[in-house]
């Protein structure tokens, strides 16, 4: 089973979709897969965004050496604030 | 002397409802230097006004409503004010903040701040124009929906400061919402407060300018703080294109989404709820208050209609909260809620709650999760206390106390949270605890921008370094708040372009967390700083440097820091007189000992860790009352003796309070009957009342305008041309486009068309009563036995005052009619029916 991508706000719109799976075995991996399937604009701001996997922000672990496994979901994010 | 303060009016409106009474008294330059206005101002004057334990929906409980100095001043975000008073809702104080209309136009009309208080006889509409104040009568506006009250305004009000209450707020629902313009005071119930005044409607124009010690540097920091919020990822993009909707998927993706009545923080498929959602359906343009460059406020097109989008908080707690995920069905709940003047956080909490307690088989109600119809009949028993509408118009807390759910019910010191799930973002759960108006995510801090939604991300789950960040966030939020600010400007403080410097997601960013989190070394300090300690204006925070330039006085970061802490130490203090306690400051089991994902037991609000340590930092004492060291360090001495009182009443306060609520609560039920009563009365008579007012009204009108002289006054004269329109004799007013308008006595017959014309920004046409000894302009009436039926006078009379159809004699109304003849200039001279009598004439004598 693939890693599933979740894609909001700005990458949403460069890609036109809101999901997207990979086989890709680490976040690099991933990130490299996500910029030939989406191109240059979609590729510079993915490796500049805030990264979930499972829900944890990987800055805090491995950062894009963490590792992916089957069924693993990961968050690509923009920054927002609101109230 | 130096100059006096610039950025103020200096006057304050107060109007008493219970007498009419209308006075203005000023308030010393120091006030605003120390507090900025708005909420600050607002907890003071509450604080010296009210007496304590006063019941909040009794005539003594003032409604306060404060500009910021930068209110209405043209800087950015800036049409914000503030209304503080005894919350309903929660018994603690009650503020809101709102970007709607009013503040502005209250200042135009001269005006800093409105205090009212009282309690009306029957329904009101306080007018205010300059200085021109006076109550209409606004019985026939009862009963009527926000959207129905204001289409009784010209032009919907669009031009005007508005305040309006709905049927909920009539009817005491406890989180009832006021309305201004398309924005919402929304929370703590002030809307119950203003229908317990019998005050439906409040209008502000006028023609005041601000004045600005500095045009040059104001005008200069207002550019390049424009320019800021326009470069910045979030203020200029974000907020832009996908409004505060575009927080729900971020917020999802890091489980601080309350899903199923914050059982849990994330949904597997939001649907159409979210921001992008709304943008790829209904989404037809944003917009955004006045002087707003950010401008993050959704219209949408639904149903055919253009309406207004949801906001992220009425997206969460009717969306994902309720497991709703259609965007439509939350779209027209929230309409509803600002239809009937609801408070969309507290209903749809509320609901979600109840759609709990009633699966789990402890209430009996057809609310269900994931159905949006059941919420909106929902909405409509509350707004009209039907059934059990009237228990769930008492909110979450006290059906928590009457069906049980204490555990899981989502609020603190009654207010229901914000659509943010605190379990992954620790710092906001400590202020959900302690905010001074109860679980708001404002008065929280918004720590979780920092903690999961910003583009500098801190370790959302430790405590350490949480209490400091939650003060410092805090107190910013208070000043800016304070200042007549929109909160949003403070994003700008994380770097725009931080993620063109380090990737987001790398280890850079993650020590850089490390950083801030150990910046609480300094900052659990913060307390003992004096103001003086930061004479500087840093870029990032651009409101002192424009308020400085604004005032004409050094208003550095150290003094707007420290008017933000004075602002929550006012709050606090009133809610300590009041007999809150430090067992107040908490948060249901739920979020405290529940983990959010049972994979990660840290996954709780470790609040007693926090708590603690957020007192000390703050300078108060271990039972949460703020020190004499700490009144004295930011000026508030006065308060010494509220702080001794509570010291020595603290341990029978939670008693008394409980006690008195008790007796509040039967009061309450009382006033629900009566409010009922009234409603239904007005409402029979709505017609034949709306006829009535309306003649009342045009009588008056007649009165001020007879023999009256009217001319354009050059300095105000906007040239738009709107009197030479109303204008019923050609050439009496002279305009062409683009020029000033010039009133012709000779043809000028005086009928007030002009004046009821001229838009109250500009009020530019000035009205002069006869001299006392002149003779009053005769008296209009139809002669029956001459007038022949031919209609030619009714569409000549500017004011209404004739009635005629086919076949019928025309009558004038001789208490409506401002005789300004027209009609008698109509007539045709072969029946000359119009006679033109003395005033001593009785109304029965056709003739003289």
């Amino acid at each position: 089973m693939p890693v599933t991508v979740t894609l909001l706000g700005p990458l949403r719109e460069l890609a036109g979709i809101s999901r997207v799976q990979s086989l890709a075995p680490s976040v690099r991996a991933l990130l490299d897969d996500l910029a030939g399937q989406f191109g240059e604009e979609f590729a510079r701001r993915a490796r500049r965004s805030r990264i979930l996997v499972n829900g944890e922000p990987i800055q805090f672990g491995r950062g894009v050496a963490t590792e992916l496994h089957d069924g693993d979901a990961v968050a690509l994010l923009f920054p927002v604030g609101g109230g | 002397m130096g100059k006096p303060l610039a950025g103020i009016l200096g006057q304050v409106l107060e109007v008493d409802l219970s007498t009419g009474g209308v006075r203005t008294l000023t308030l010393p330059e120091a006030d605003w230097l120390q507090l900025l206005g708005g909420k600050g101002l607002g907890a003071k004057l509450l604080l010296q006004r009210l007496p304590p334990g006063s019941d909040p929906l009794g005539p003594d409980n003032p409604l306060i409503f404060t500009a910021g100095l930068l209110t209405g001043s043209g800087a950015p975000c800036t049409s914000r004010f503030n209304l503080s008073t005894k919350s309903p809702q929660t018994g603690t104080i009650g503020f809101a903040n709102c970007g709607g209309t009013f503040g502005m136009h209250l200042r135009r009309a001269g005006f800093d701040a409105l205090v009212v208080t009282g309690r009306a006889a029957s329904p009101v509409h306080l007018e205010i124009r300059d200085d021109r104040v006076r109550l209409r009568d606004a019985r026939h506006l009862w009963g009527l929906d926000t959207v129905a009250t204001l289409a009784t305004l010209p032009g919907g009000g669009e031009h005007l400061g508005t305040l309006v209450i709905g049927p909920a707020g009539e009817l005491l629902v406890r989180y009832a919402s006021i309305l201004s313009g398309h924005r919402t005071l929304g929370r703590g119930g002030t809307g119950a407060v203003m229908g317990s005044k019998n005050l439906k409607l409040v209008t502000a124009a006028g023609t005041h300018t601000l004045p600005v010690a500095d045009r040059q540097v104001f005008t200069a920091a207002v550019k390049s703080w424009t320019t800021l919020l326009r470069r910045h990822p979030i203020t200029g993009s974000q907020l832009p294109r996908l409004g505060t909707a575009g927080l729900a998927s971020v917020a999802n993706a890091t489980h601080t989404l309350p899903v199923r009545n914050f059982q849990r923080g994330s949904t597997a498929d939001l649907g159409t709820a979210s921001g992008e959602g709304l943008a790829e359906t209904i989404l037809d343009h944003n917009s955004g208050c006045r002087s707003c460059p950010i401008r993050c406020a959704r219209v949408a097109t639904l149903d055919g209609r253009t309406v207004k989008g949801p906001e992220f908080e009425t997206l969460g707690m009717f969306g994902p909260n309720q497991e709703t995920y259609d965007i439509e069905a939350i779209t027209r709940l929230g309409l509803e809620c600002d239809r009937l003047g609801l408070d969309t956080i507290s209903a749809g909490s509320t609901l979600a709650f109840a759609m709990e307690l009633t699966e789990r088989g402890q209430l009996a109600s057809d609310l269900r999760f994931g159905d949006p119809a059941s919420a909106l009949r929902a909405l409509h028993q509350i707004a009209s206390r039907e059934g059990l509408g009237d228990e769930l118009a008492e909110g979450t807390l006290r059906l928590a106390r009457r069906y049980g759910g204490l555990d899981f019910a989502p609020q603190a010191k009654g207010l229901e949270f914000a659509s943010y799930e605190p379990r992954n973002a620790v710092g906001l759960g400590l202020g959900y605890a302690v905010s001074n108006r109860g679980g708001c995510h404002i008065g929280a801090g918004y720590l979780i921008f920092f903690e999961a939604l910003g583009p500098l991300q801190i370790d959302p789950l430790t405590p350490l370094g949480k209490p400091a960040l939650v003060v410092m966030q805090q107190n910013l939020m208070d000043a800016v708040s304070s200042a007549g600010c929109c909160i949003f400007t403070t994003y700008a403080v994380a770097p725009g372009g931080l993620e063109q410097l380090v990737p987001l997601h790398g280890k850079v960013a993650g020590l850089a967390s490390k950083i801030l989190l150990g910046s609480r070394v300094l900052l659990d300090h913060q307390s003992l700083l004096p103001s003086w300690a930061l004479p500087v204006h840093l870029p990032v925070i651009p409101h002192t440097r424009t308020l400085s330039a604004l005032t004409g006085r050094a208003i550095t970061l150290g003094e707007f820091l420290a008017a933000g802490e004075r602002a929550s130490t006012l709050e606090r203090l009133f809610n300590l007189r009041e007999g809150f306690t430090a067992a107040d400051d908490t948060l249901p089991r739920r979020l405290t000992e529940e983990p959010e994902r049972a994979s990660n037991p840290a996954t709780v609000v470790p609040l007693g860790e926090l708590l603690p340590r957020y007192y000390q930092v703050r300078g108060w004492d271990e039972q949460g009352v703020p020190k004499a060291r700490l009144l004295r360090r930011l000026g508030l001495e006065w308060l010494e003796p509220t702080r001794q009182a509570v010291l020595l009443g603290r341990a029978t306060a939670a008693r008394e309070r409980e006690q008195r609520e008790l007796e509040q609560e039967e009061a309450q039920r009382r006033r629900i009957a009566a409010a009922r009563e009234q409603g239904q009365d007005l409402a029979a008579r709505r017609a034949e009342l709306a006829a009535q007012i309306r003649q009342q009204e045009q009588q008056q009108r007649a009165l001020e305008v007879r023999g009256a002289q009217f001319e354009v006054l050059s300095s105000r004269c906007g040239r738009c041309g709107e009197c030479f329109r109303a204008c019923p004799v050609p050439g009496a007013i002279r305009w062409e486009a683009g020029e000033l308008a010039l009133i012709d006595p000779a043809p000028c017959v005086r009928c007030g068309r002009c004046e009821e014309a001229c838009p109250p920004r500009f009020a530019a046409i000035r009205r002069t009563p006869p001299p006392p000894a002149t003779p009053p302009p005769p008296v209009h009436r139809v002669d029956p036995a001459r007038c022949r039926k031919c209609g030619l006078c009714h569409p000549a009379c500017p004011v209404g005052a004739i009635t005629w159809q086919k076949r019928q004699q025309a009558v004038i109304d001789e208490l409506i009619c401002v005789r300004c003849g027209l009609c008698f200039q109509a007539c045709p001279t072969k029946f000359a029916a119009i006679l033109q009598l003395p005033e001593e004439v009785p109304p029965s004598c056709p003739s003289p």
